[in-house]
């Protein structure tokens, strides 16, 4: 039986827009079932607000449409020990940040996706 | 997960009459040939490969088509002929087969052998280099996809797949996460709402009424006023005097009659491409009687003049009852009742999804595919809608692009897809097949 992991999104850098969290994510799969998953970004910043969506469907996650995505952590869940989020269904969690610009989701960044593999082998 | 060097992926559409192959990110396809195949028995193969004579067309080199001893002995041992050139090269016994069966692939060794001639003859690649993003039927079954997934990892040894269906390539190429895709190809018609980038499999409505069965229809009518297509290997022409030809006919009594159809096929789609449009009302014999008739010269040098089937062949898309005053066309007469036109298509495709995203879909129904970018057709659809639809909808049908864009929408759709950043996470990996298996693909590619 294997023990769920604690991931810090971004490792030191933490959760902020305009990062490349695909690559974050290929890095670091695979995700496993009641993995969790830490965003850590400042609660307060004068500069940009930070904040956690979920997408609803692969769509959105490809297009980076918002119509629909459920508010995971607000501007001030991010502070301290971080927002965190268990990854206990297997489905796919489409997870982005809705600040930055659009290109930049467009491209990757301020994003990516876990899906939670209940398998214990390493890839 | 894939997450290997930044190569092109490859995109890759095969469709029921041509298979679209290219890079992911380019603006079109780099090769695009027919998905039949030709195919001898391998006994014949040493005869008919003997350097017989055969005008018109130069001989390719001879390239072998290897395959593993099991499926040799499976189907018989036979050889098979893959691509635009070696298609246009007739040889004795050689039948045309097509990989499809009623829509669903039957023949995966047909299959095997374009994805062979895609890859290496065409784009000239090692697969198990390329991540492969493949187009797929808006309702192909789970069965199908499995398959699809086993050959690509285990026979190309691909590094990373994707599977996507036909009619969310077509909407996402135009921006639209929810549309109404008419598709109109070579082998079929297909109608397939997408709702938020979703096929809704329940009301995808398919026709047998494609490209090709036009291309029929027309042949038949042609045939029945004295004129035969002359394939174009049956007759040379010779230079009598300066400026002034004869057609000398040539005998090849071993080739097949599927074969003969396919190259009469090849120029009877050449005339309904330089002359057929939609009419704008539905066609009626007497109104069409004497319109100015429109001259396509042959290959053989015949003039032909065409009237009334420059519209009466199109609009079989929209009432297939025309079918049954096409001499010849008998065959088909009796299905014919049960097949629905396109606007009918459409209207019963709609009302066959929630209620609520109704209005959305008939205000974005997209054209794509070779058939639909027939001339005026797109008016045509539209103003039998607006009649046919209930009052409040506004009905808008869309058709992005120009024509090139039109038909290979799927492809191009798949090629801005797997060409985004984002997409180098969606990819499902070879490591994820070998952990999961081939269901896995349900998951990955939803």
């Amino acid at each position: 039986e294997r023990e769920p992991r604690t991931i810090l999104v971004g490792d030191s850098q933490g959760w902020q827009a305009g990062t490349n969290y695909t690559q974050w994510a290929i890095q670091n799969s695979p995700f496993h079932i009641n993995d969790t998953l830490v965003f850590k970004y400042p609660g307060n910043s004068t500069t940009l607000a930070q904040s956690v969506y979920l997408l609803p469907n692969q769509w959105s996650y490809i297009t980076c449409e918002f119509r629909g995505a459920k508010l995971l952590g607000n501007a001030t869940e991010g502070d301290g020990e971080g927002f965190k989020v268990e990854l206990n269904q297997l489905t796919p969690y489409y997870f982005a940040s809705a600040e930055g610009n659009f290109y930049d989701c467009i491209a990757g960044l301020s994003k990516f996706i876990a899906v939670p593999s209940t398998s214990s082998g390493s890839s | 997960m894939y997450g290997g060097d930044e190569v092109s992926a490859i995109v890759i559409d095969l469709g029921s009459h041509t298979c679209k192959a290219g890079y992911a990110g380019e603006d079109a396809p780099k090769a695009v040939f027919p998905s039949v195949v030709g195919a001898i028995d391998q006994m014949d193969v040493d005869e008919a490969d003997n350097g017989e004579k055969n005008p018109g067309s130069a001989p390719e080199s001879n390239n072998n088509n290897v395959r593993n001893a099991d499926s040799d002995k499976a189907k018989g041992k036979r050889k098979l002929y893959v691509g635009s050139q070696s298609l246009g090269y007739r040889r004795d016994h050689m039948e045309v087969l097509s990989p499809f069966k009623d829509g669903v692939v039957a023949d995966w060794d047909i299959v095997d052998s374009i994805w062979d001639h895609a890859f290496r003859e065409c784009l000239l690649i090692d697969p198990k280099e390329h991540p492969m993003l493949l187009a797929e039927p808006s309702s192909n079954s789970q069965q199908q996809r499995e398959r699809t997934v086993e050959h690509m990892f285990e026979k190309y040894k691909a590094p990373a797949l994707f599977l996507a269906k036909n009619a969310v390539l077509t909407s996402f190429a135009s921006g639209r996460a929810t549309s109404v895709v008419v598709d109109g190809g070579g082998g079929s018609t297909t109608v397939a709402p997408v709702h938020d980038g979703y096929v809704l499999q329940k009301a995808v409505a398919t026709s047998p009424i494609g490209g090709e069965f036009l291309t029929d229809c027309l042949m038949k009518s042609l045939e029945s006023k004295g004129i035969m297509i002359k394939p174009r290997y049956s007759f040379r022409r010779k230079e009598i005097r300066p400026g002034e030809f004869q057609t000398v006919d040539l005998e090849f009594p071993n080739t097949t009659e599927s074969y003969k159809l396919f190259s009469q096929r090849v120029i009877a789609s050449d005339i309904k491409e330089c002359v057929c449009r939609a009419p704008d009302t539905p066609y009626d014999e007497s109104a069409y009687s004497n319109i100015p008739m429109t001259s396509y010269e042959l290959p053989d040098g015949q003039t032909v003049e065409i009237g009334a089937d420059r519209f009466k062949i199109p609009d079989v898309l929209f009432n297939p009852s025309l079918v049954q005053s096409i001499p010849g066309m008998e065959s088909f007469a009796e299905i014919a009742p049960s097949v629905r036109g396109l606007p009918q298509m459409v209207i019963e495709s709609i009302n066959k999804c929630d209620v609520d995203i109704r209005r959305e879909l008939f205000n974005s129904i997209l054209l794509a595919g070779g058939t639909a970018s027939m001339q005026q057709l797109k008016e045509r659809l539209e103003k039998d809608l607006l009649e046919e639809s209930p009052q409040a909808a506004r009905v808008k049908v869309l058709a992005s692009g120009n024509a090139t864009e039109r038909r290979f929408s799927v492809w191009i759709g798949g090629s801005i897809l797997a060409s985004l950043g984002s997409f180098q996470q969606m990819w499902f990996s070879k490591s994820e097949y070998e952990e999961h298996g081939a269901s896995y693909i349900q998951r990955k590619c939803p």
